[in-house]
């Protein structure tokens, strides 16, 4: 019953398609340069290297893939704090969680439901920006095998492809879901949405940064954002599996935790706002 | 003795170093309309969310039909309605969406029961307009509203006309008065309002700087008379002689043709005959009351120690 409140609540709240919004804009603009212009030369002067290329790489498969390569450091982490940041925040700020924890409901029940929410919005997001790249590029460009210059030349069969875009869009779906949980584990203290949302960004770009400094390479392999780009590994033959369950197994280890901090703090917080 | 709905034990909440509720204990019993009194910042809405369990107390306990609110939370609340300060709603849907949503956390209602609640409330016709677009009366009305949705026993009122205009908060009063009076309903309500609180309440807690100062039947104070009667008479200074021979009876001032006058109550009717028979013109004999005012101001102003002595001995 809450999950289904929550979801309606997220349904109807304005606010919650302006991530849908912004990944169809970037689509559409992609789409767009791509009619009017050339952006993949670099692409196709390597191909032309190493084959004699009959026909154009330019497909649905490309695109996808293209896209969630141009998503995952950008737009998707901004629209997944977006989300989860207003679960409890906006909600505290507003007054509304107020009126709703009046009411004979476990907090834990209610946070809960509002993280699996989250969660619910985070998959929409990541898996809809990938169909409708996917369906768009179908539409204008057709499908086909899927070339990918990434730590080589790749090309695979149409059959091969579209399993492991799939799986990419799930792992980008699980990165997600880290930044999300932070910023859902901020908006449990927090009174302001915005205070969460870029909580969570700075906390990412913070990690990002720290990953880059040599000093810190012992807890490398323990920062999630070494893992946001794990979905590239998807795209080689053979696909190093272990490599890809630690990314998953670190990624998922920090949402845990983070929703677990955000349900505990929520749980026992004084509502005065 | 009838049950008791409503209980704190010893209610104590301090925020960092100041302590909004002190050692605060009181009963509410079924059936009462409990008028929760105080001046503002003396600890009113922060005892109503450790009632409703959105702020935990630092030492104490609050129970709701003998559930404790922190420990068994669901059963004590499944028995509530509560508008906590100024109602909130999700201002991108209806008042009926609204209270749809509120309504599923206390287990559901039908249809029909939201429209009871919002015809009740006056907001039946705007039922499907957005909240934003309701004024600040409509949002209060709204508040009572979901307050009521699942039909409680005990309703928790935390200042209900707020922001309300004098027409609204005769609504709300008599609504207040309807459900206890025709649906037999428990009201818990805070106010600093007195007349509003007179108006409505059977019993007051008076809360001051977090403490319960004093809680009170309301008729027993306001039927504590002053032994004051206010006499207006054709000829002021002759009654004010005549009076002032008769045992037992003490003019205390004279203004003109009025004059206050202690009596005992069963003197009064004398009094009124040796006023006639002297051939004295007689306009009105009023007896004065102490008025919630005289006793809530005698509590909160000053020292609280011995405010309550001051009013033990106005009620004398």
């Amino acid at each position: 019953m809450l999950l289904r409140i929550e979801f309606l609540k997220l349904w109807l709240k304005p606010r919650t398609y302006i991530g849908f919004a912004g990944m169809a804009a970037i689509i559409g603009l992609m789409f767009l340069a791509m009619k009017l212009g050339h952006p993949f030369r670099h692409v196709q002067a390597t191909l032309e290297q190493h084959f004699i290329v009959a026909g154009s790489f330019l497909n649905a498969e490309f695109i996808a893939h293209h896209l969630i390569r141009g998503v995952v450091l950008g737009l998707l982490p901004l629209f997944s704090a977006m989300v989860f940041g207003d679960l409890l925040a906006s909600e505290a700020a507003d007054g509304t969680m107020r009126t709703m924890l009046c009411r004979p409901v476990s907090r834990i029940g209610v946070g809960m439901a509002k993280y699996l929410t989250g969660a619910g919005y985070v998959l929409a997001l990541t898996f809809g920006t990938g169909i409708a790249a996917f369906l768009g590029g179908w539409l204008l460009f057709g499908k086909g095998s899927l070339v990918v210059i990434e730590n080589g030349i790749w090309i695979f069969t149409e059959h091969d492809a579209i399993p492991r875009l799939i799986a990419s869009y799930g792992l980008a779906a699980v990165s997600m879901l880290a930044v999300g949980s932070i910023a859902f584990a901020l908006s449990s203290f927090l009174t302001n949405a915005n205070g969460s949302i870029i909580g969570a960004m700075a906390t990412m770009y913070g990690l990002m940064i720290i990953g880059q400094i040599d000093y810190f390479d012992p807890i490398k392999p323990y920062l999630f954002t070494n893992y946001l780009d794990s979905w590239d590994g998807l795209f080689v033959d053979p696909i190093a599996m272990s490599d890809i369950w630690r990314s998953i197994g670190v990624t998922a280890a920090y949402s845990a935790v983070f929703c677990a901090i955000g349900l505990a703090i929520f749980r026992r917080r004084d509502v005065l706002s | 003795m009838p049950d008791i709905v409503l209980e704190t034990n010893n209610l104590t909440k301090d925020f960092g170093g100041r302590r909004a509720v002190d050692d605060l204990s009181l009963q509410v019993r079924a059936g009462d309309v409990y008028g929760f009194l105080g001046p503002n910042g003396a600890g009113k809405s922060t005892t109503i969310r450790m009632l409703v369990g959105l702020v935990r107390p630092n030492k104490g306990t609050a129970h709701l039909f003998g559930s404790d609110v922190q420990i068994a939370r669901r059963d004590a609340l499944g028995r509530i309605g509560a508008l906590v300060e100024s109602p909130s709603f999700y201002k991108y849907l209806s008042a009926r969406e609204n209270l749809r949503i509120l309504s599923a956390l206390s287990g559901g209602c039908t249809a029909k029961r939201i429209d009871e609640v919002l015809d009740l409330v006056g907001l039946l016709d705007r039922a499907r307009d957005k909240v934003r677009t309701y004024s600040h009366g409509m949002q209060q009305r709204l508040g009572i509203a979901q307050a009521l949705l699942p039909d409680p026993e005990l309703i928790i009122l935390d200042e209900p006309t707020t922001g309300l205009d004098p027409e609204g908060m005769k609504h709300v009063r008599e609504l207040i008065l309807r459900l206890a009076k025709d649906l037999g309903k428990t009201i818990f309500l805070s106010s600093h309002l007195l007349h509003e609180v007179e108006q409505v309440c059977s019993r007051v807690g008076i809360i001051n700087r977090g403490k319960l100062v004093a809680e009170r039947e309301v008729a027993s104070m306001l039927g504590a008379q002053t032994g004051l009667v206010e006499i207006r008479v054709g000829d002021g200074m002759r009654a004010e002689e005549l009076l002032s021979a008769v045992p037992d009876v003490r003019v205390i001032s004279r203004d003109g043709n009025a004059l206050s006058v202690r009596v005992r109550p069963d003197q009064i009717p004398a009094l009124n005959r040796l006023i006639v028979n002297e051939d004295i013109d007689l306009y009105t004999v009023t007896t004065k009351a102490t008025s919630l005012e005289d006793f809530y101001l005698n509590l909160v102003q000053g020292d609280t120690g011995a405010a309550e002595d001051r009013v033990s001995e106005t009620l004398a």
